[in-house]
């Protein structure tokens, strides 16, 4: 099948007064039609980034350094402002963290509703209003009609999530982008939340792009997984070869930074020591070794490229070359 | 909401008749006596102009006399201009200060807010620097001095309109400009940092996500919640120009209110210094009140929580 949007050798800068942040540093990635694509990572290793680029959102600080996104025949990158206001919401539409701030305060919920679908779909104010009760509806808002007349400080948090979705599906896009669409909300709307959206994008037949750092999210929804770090991607693959043949050390330390079912009280979770590297200043080797337990010397000189281990599943890590010891696999058994 | 309105209404009465009662005892406590030529008039002409006025009467049966006529909404007669009666004088002075003080308001709010929203969009630009210089000018020179430049110059040297007084649609521009630049300067300020912010908000990001034209997020999403806040600089900015017209009017010989209540105030007039004061105070505190209703009607946030309060 070939994919929706494939991003090649990206590369997103920030200019400050201290110099160039290099907040994404040559990434590739594809999304098929129809499949769920996770990305994870700790905060500030540019995932939000990455979505704004796609959408071509960033601050008018940040520039694309280098590389391009197919999107079916396309290169966004190359596209005028004019070109991608017809994208944005027809072809590509994202939802965001923080649904109490991402609603305009001062419009009807129809109001914003409706803009999406006059714009996109051309429909007249009656119908524009019939589609977006069904919008609501779709989304698991009751009472739609009197919805529409409400102002977003009358919903709750899970609510206006619910209606940012409807806003993001109003053009009928082919891909949706959502950037840690749970993260600011209760826990039990969480699961509600994201099972909307995987019903929503079974329906609807949309690729997901989830943004998140909750990998318990991604084993539930994904179909594949790209694990970020200081703006490099570092492992790459299906669900199951990141869950059960983890490569890369970085992934392993999510993992075990997870609470378990069998985990006592009194073990508290392990969070990976140390921190990221400045992306004002990035490591040219590789940006993980300071907080590997399994650094080697070549790993402080030389970066390590991404390979394949299987025809889906991607690492870069001196571990995997074939000169390497060995002794990791053992300890990816899980037993400490 | 009517209760609300209700309860505002009773409030201004009672700080209104604060205002009158403060103002009556201070102007009588000012030095000198409302007559011309006082130390010429004989005793008894003296005495019966006094006594024709009320004045001979003690402080505090003025006071009563005067209120009591307020209830009958007679302001009193002129003591300068021959017992004419003060409501009269207000009315025939009104038009000349509302024309130039609405006309000054409307010029500095377009213009402050063209640069305000100027300034926003093309932040760290030539405009933006031009519109922050403009207004530290605007803010810092007083409306008087600037009212005394351009009579002079625009009127006298180059000729271009008249330097002073009142007929004409031309006569009331330069004293609406000297009145307008404080408004320009203090409105784009609030307009740039309002927006600004607004700007930088996650509701636009949504916007934008929607494929919406930047101009159509700027205009839709942008100014309305830019310019809700700066509703509520109308009212300070209202006293302002209300200030700046007590002289801006008296350098330009327009007869207004403002030139009105200084003349009143030099030559001791009583009863026009209060009229004045009274008529000032009802404005100010009746556009503030319209102006917290204006903002009410506008953010739906207060709307409906004042709806469901009821
Ligand atoms: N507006 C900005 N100005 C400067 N640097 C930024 C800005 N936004 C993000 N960055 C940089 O880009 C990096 C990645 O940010 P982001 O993509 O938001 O992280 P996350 O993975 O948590 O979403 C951060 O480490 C930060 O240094
Ligand atoms: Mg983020």
């Amino acid at each position: 099948m070939t994919p929706l949007l494939t991003v090649n050798n990206l590369h997103v800068s920030f200019h400050s007064y201290q110099g160039e942040i290099q907040a994404v540093r040559g990434i590739h990635f594809a999304v098929k039609p129809g499949e769920t694509l996770a990305i994870v990572g700790e905060s500030g290793c540019g995932k939000s980034v990455t979505a704004q680029t796609i959408m071509r959102l960033l601050p008018s600080t940040a520039k694309i350094v280098q590389g391009e996104i197919r999107y079916e025949q396309q290169d966004l990158t190359q596209l005028t402002e004019v070109k991608m206001e017809s994208i944005r919401g027809s072809q590509i539409a994202m939802i965001f963290q923080d649904p109490m701030t991402s609603l305009n305060p001062t419009m009807t919920i129809g109001q914003q509703l409706m803009e999406g679908l006059r714009k996109h779909l051309h429909l007249n104010k009656r119908l524009a209003k019939k589609r977006a009760e069904e919008l609501l509806s779709l989304v698991g808002i009751s009472n739609p009609h009197l919805r529409l007349k409400q102002y977003p400080h009358q919903l709750s948090g899970g609510m206006r999530q619910r209606v940012m979705i409807a806003i993001a599906l109003a053009g009928d896009p082919k891909l949706l982008i959502a950037d840690e669409p749970t993260t600011a909300l209760d826990v039990t709307i969480q699961a509600q939340i994201m099972e909307l959206l995987k019903s929503i994008q079974e329906k609807m037949g949309m690729a997901l792009l989830l943004i998140t750092h909750d990998l318990g999210i991604v084993a539930e929804v994904a179909d594949r997984v790209m694990v970020m770090y200081a703006g490099k991607i570092v492992e790459h693959g299906t669900v199951d070869e990141l869950f059960q043949h983890t490569k890369h050390p970085y992934t392993w330390g999510l993992l075990r930074s997870l609470p378990q079912l069998k985990q006592s009280r009194e073990e508290s979770l392990v969070a990976i020591p140390g921190s990221p590297p400045d992306l004002l200043h990035p490591p040219k080797a590789c940006p993980y070794v300071n907080r590997c337990l399994q650094a080697m010397v070549i790993c402080d000189q030389t970066p390590p490229e991404l390979t394949a281990c299987s025809s889906t599943h991607q690492v870069a890590c001196w571990l995997e070359h074939p000169m390497a010891s060995k002794e990791h696999e053992n300890r990816a058994g899980g037993d400490e | 909401m009517t209760f609300y309105i209700l309860r505002r209404l009773i409030l201004m009465m009672v700080t209104l008749l604060l205002i009158i009662t403060a103002t009556f005892f201070l102007v009588h406590s000012l030095p000198g006596t409302p007559l011309k030529n006082e130390e010429k008039l004989p005793p008894e002409i003296r005495d019966q102009i006094l006594h024709e006025y009320g004045l001979d009467q003690p402080l505090y049966v003025q006071y009563f006399r005067f209120m009591g006529g307020l209830f009958k909404a007679d302001l009193g007669k002129s003591l300068m201009y021959d017992g004419r009666d003060i409501s009269q004088m207000l009315k025939e002075r009104f038009f000349a200060s509302a024309f130039i003080g609405f006309q000054g308001i409307l010029i500095g709010l377009i213009i402050g807010g063209g640069l305000g929203i100027l300034s926003a969009l093309y932040q760290g630009r030539w405009i933006d620097n031009f519109a922050t210089s403009t207004s530290v000018l605007g803010v810092s020179i007083p409306s008087f001095v600037l009212a005394g430049l351009l009579s002079f110059w625009v009127g006298v040297k180059w000729g271009i309109l008249p330097p002073a007084l009142w007929g004409s649609y031309a006569h009331t521009i330069m004293p609406s400009l000297s009145l307008s630049v404080a408004v320009i300067a203090q409105f784009s300020r609030y307009v740039r940092t309002e927006l600004v912010e607004v700007l930088n908000q996650d509701y636009i990001k949504t916007a934008r996500a929607k494929g919406l034209s930047k101009a159509a997020v700027i205009w839709r999403h942008g100014l309305r919640n830019a310019l809700i806040p700066a509703v509520t600089v109308l009212g300070p900015l209202t006293v302002n120009i209300l200030t700046g017209s007590l002289v801006v009017e008296k350098i330009f010989g327009v007869p207004g209110m403002g030139a009105l209540f200084v003349d009143s105030i030099i030559n001791n007039d009583y009863t026009a210094v209060l009229g004045t004061t009274i008529f000032y105070s009802l404005l100010i505190m009746i556009s503030v009140l319209l102006i917290d209703i204006l903002y009410g009607w506008i953010d739906p946030r207060i709307r409906v929580a004042g709806r469901r309060g009821e």
